[in-house]
């Protein structure tokens, strides 16, 4: 069904105003030279997301070519001897695994610019799974194995290993602790627990991962003194671990310290959300655009602990950027009476929800509540030919039409079309009943080819990705990105 | 292309676990070669082992642990710790090429009460063959009050290491 659609800001001769300024400092583009740009942006994104991937998955493979390149091979001679080896590929497949995860959380760049941020993390909770029942086979099968080889029972084997080693008793409590962090971990009982209690429980992988490290090479024939092996698997540890320490520590410290941010001003916008503006030093050099989100951690007594995942609401500039938060627990609430002055450390940008993120030339942007903010920013940050861009904005009452004033601005000035979607939603669609019966391809003839930006809430986000699905819209153009830790 | 990706992926997993499967077997004929001309052998002792008897010989801590725990896995060397009526003394690590053992042992009142050891050894059946074999040993060794206890039949090599690095503890006592 094609409705046509009445749009109370059509884009008419006022929005196609070409060349009226914008305060857009690039170029107007040409349609045809963004075509081959965004194509060419989003091959090399797939090269990097292959060899990325090719990376990945050799680490696992070259783990258990390691067991294999000591003779692995041999030892399935006897039952005791096959389990054990058994035991022991599940057990480096699982230390591999453990490694690729803490890779995906420690925000290398090149994993944030490929995957986005919100996909790393969903990547590293999917390998979370599979790298608990690996450690769980570990030490099952081994304990089996040795038990059978030994002809004694594996509550022997058991209570053997336990009063022979430190090691291997540290190497239980570790996994006893990963089996805790792996159920707090998982979404049903995560909604249970405030963001600092699950955060806290996640800090104690790292103890428990540092306590299953010595029993990795004073336990294991593999990884002997002097053996290559051993060298391998030092290196492994070191560059994790090193990626962890540089990225989520260390350059955000130089970046708080280059930058200098401090509050300027604290805006009421909207019913019951703030615009929180900061300026700092040298902030072209911290390469932020619009639609990308920083972790914001504003140096107060009662928020110092507290880092907030924020987008951007405006493109920055050289000495500001801006944030609109809206009121949506405790933490949210606090940052409403900030005051001007407060000094701020952030760790980012990151995320993919910005102009690294094009395919095509034309770009469809949607939003709904205070995740029109995002969009807003994108619009300034994104380039697209007049007559190329649409973008549509969704609340249920005028109220929450957050920045409905600077957007209609923008899209007057760079030749976009804005659809406003108020009011109560039609049924269980995404729009609203004033556009009952409209779909994604209805806002633009060449919507099937655009890039399609999708920021709200979540169950909402998720009615708009099912209708672009349902319209056809290739999956690799539409991009959306989430705050569920 | 996720496909693609993932095919490519699995492609080159294959090779690497290829690569350490034919790396694996060349490496185990030269190994089964070097066995078999070491058969008789018996133990290595670890270099820099005897060197590290002397210098930790007398290195009473007082730290009052009196736990049979051995020291990091990155040391050859031997140590003792003294408590009041009761030491020990960790042995030298012996060392072949199924791994290391290293004995730590607990004497009171000039009566071994308790021996604990540390293994390297990563397989399987060593690891057996030691669960198996050490508590026969340890026994024996306590009962014996002494390292001239006889192996346990089909552990010759776990017995050799453990037997040899016991005695090298109780070398310490003078």
């Amino acid at each position: 069904m094609t409705t046509t659609l009445t749009d109370p800001i059509a884009p008419g001769a006022a929005t196609r105003a070409v060349g009226a300024p914008s305060g857009q400092r690039r170029p107007r583009p040409t349609a045809g030279s963004l075509a081959a740009r965004y194509r060419r942006q989003s091959t090399r994104r797939g090269l990097r997301h292959t060899l990325l991937t090719i990376a990945a998955w050799s680490i696992v493979a070259g783990s258990v070519a390691l067991f294999l390149a000591d003779g692995g091979m041999r030892q399935f001679g006897t039952l005791g001897d096959a389990v054990t080896s058994l035991g022991i590929i599940a057990g480096l497949i699982a230390t591999a695994l453990m490694c690729l995860m803490l890779l995906l959380t420690a925000r290398v760049p090149v994993i944030d610019q490929t995957l986005g941020q919100d996909r790393a993390t969903s990547l590293h909770a999917t390998i979370g799974r599979g790298m608990v029942f690996g450690l769980l086979a570990h030490g099952i099968l081994l304990l089996l194995g040795y038990s059978f080889s030994g002809k004694i029972t594996p509550i022997t084997t058991f209570a053997g290993l336990w009063a022979d080693s430190t090691d291997f008793r540290w190497a239980v409590g570790a996994t006893a602790l990963l089996g805790v962090v792996g159920i707090s971990s998982m979404v049903a009982v995560r909604r249970k627990y405030p963001y600092e209690a699950w955060f806290a429980i996640h800090l104690t992988t790292y103890a428990a991962i540092i306590a299953s490290l010595p029993h990795q090479f004073s336990m294991s024939g593999l990884f002997a003194e002097g053996k290559l092996e051993r060298t391998f698997w030092i290196a492994l540890w070191l560059v994790t671990a090193g990626a962890m320490l540089a990225f989520r520590i260390i350059l955000p410290i130089i970046s708080t310290l280059t930058h200098r941010l401090t509050v300027t001003s604290v805006v009421p916008v909207g019913p019951d959300a703030v615009s929180i503006e900061v300026r700092g030093r040298k902030l072209d050099t911290l390469g932020a655009t619009g639609g990308q989100w920083l972790n914001w951690r504003f140096l107060t007594p009662s928020l110092v602990l507290q880092p907030h995942p924020f987008s951007l609401s405006a493109a920055p500039t050289d000495t500001t950027m801006r944030i609109t938060v809206r009121d949506l627990g405790a933490g949210t609430a606090r940052l409403q009476h900030l005051k001007p002055g407060t000094k701020v450390a952030v760790e980012g940008p990151y995320g993919l929800f910005s102009d690294a993120a094009r395919t095509r030339e034309h770009v469809l942007l949607v939003g709904a509540g205070i995740g029109i903010a995002p969009i807003r920013a994108l619009l300034e940050a994104t380039d697209f030919a007049p007559g190329n861009a649409v973008v549509v904005l969704r609340a249920s009452t005028p109220e929450e039409l957050y920045f409905v004033d600077e957007v209609r601005d923008l899209c007057a000035h760079r030749g976009a079309a804005l659809h406003l979607l108020v009011g109560p939603r039609a049924w269980d669609t995404w729009v609203s009943t004033s556009y009952a019966g409209a779909r994604l391809t209805d806002f633009g003839p060449w919507v099937r080819d655009a890039d399609v930006f999708v920021c709200g809430p979540n169950p909402w986000m998720d009615a708009v990705l099912a209708d672009a699905e349902a319209c056809g819209i290739p999956r690799s153009q539409v991009h959306d990105e989430r705050f569920t830790w | 292309m996720s496909t693609k990706r993932n095919s490519a992926a699995a492609l080159a997993s294959i090779g690497i676990l290829a690569t350490g499967w034919s790396i694996g077997t060349a490496h185990g004929q030269t190994l089964t070669k070097t066995a078999s001309g070491a058969t008789g052998s018996g133990t290595t002792t670890a270099p820099g082992s005897s060197a590290g008897t002397k210098a930790g010989a007398n290195s009473g801590t007082g730290a009052g642990s009196s736990s049979g725990t051995a020291a990091g896995s990155s040391s050859g060397a031997a140590a003792g710790t003294t408590t009041a009526g009761s030491a020990t003394y960790v042995g030298t690590r012996q060392s072949d090429r199924w791994g290391s053992l290293q004995v730590t042992v607990t004497v009171t009142n000039g009566k071994i009460t308790n021996v604990t050891y540390t293994s390297t050894a990563g397989d399987g059946k060593s690891r057996s063959i030691e669960a198996r074999a050490t508590p026969t040993l340890k026994s024996e060794v306590v009962a014996a009050n002494s390292a001239q206890v006889s192996s346990v039949s089909g552990a010759t090599y776990t017995s050799a290491k453990y037997l040899t690095s016991l005695q090298s503890a109780l070398d310490q006592i003078r």
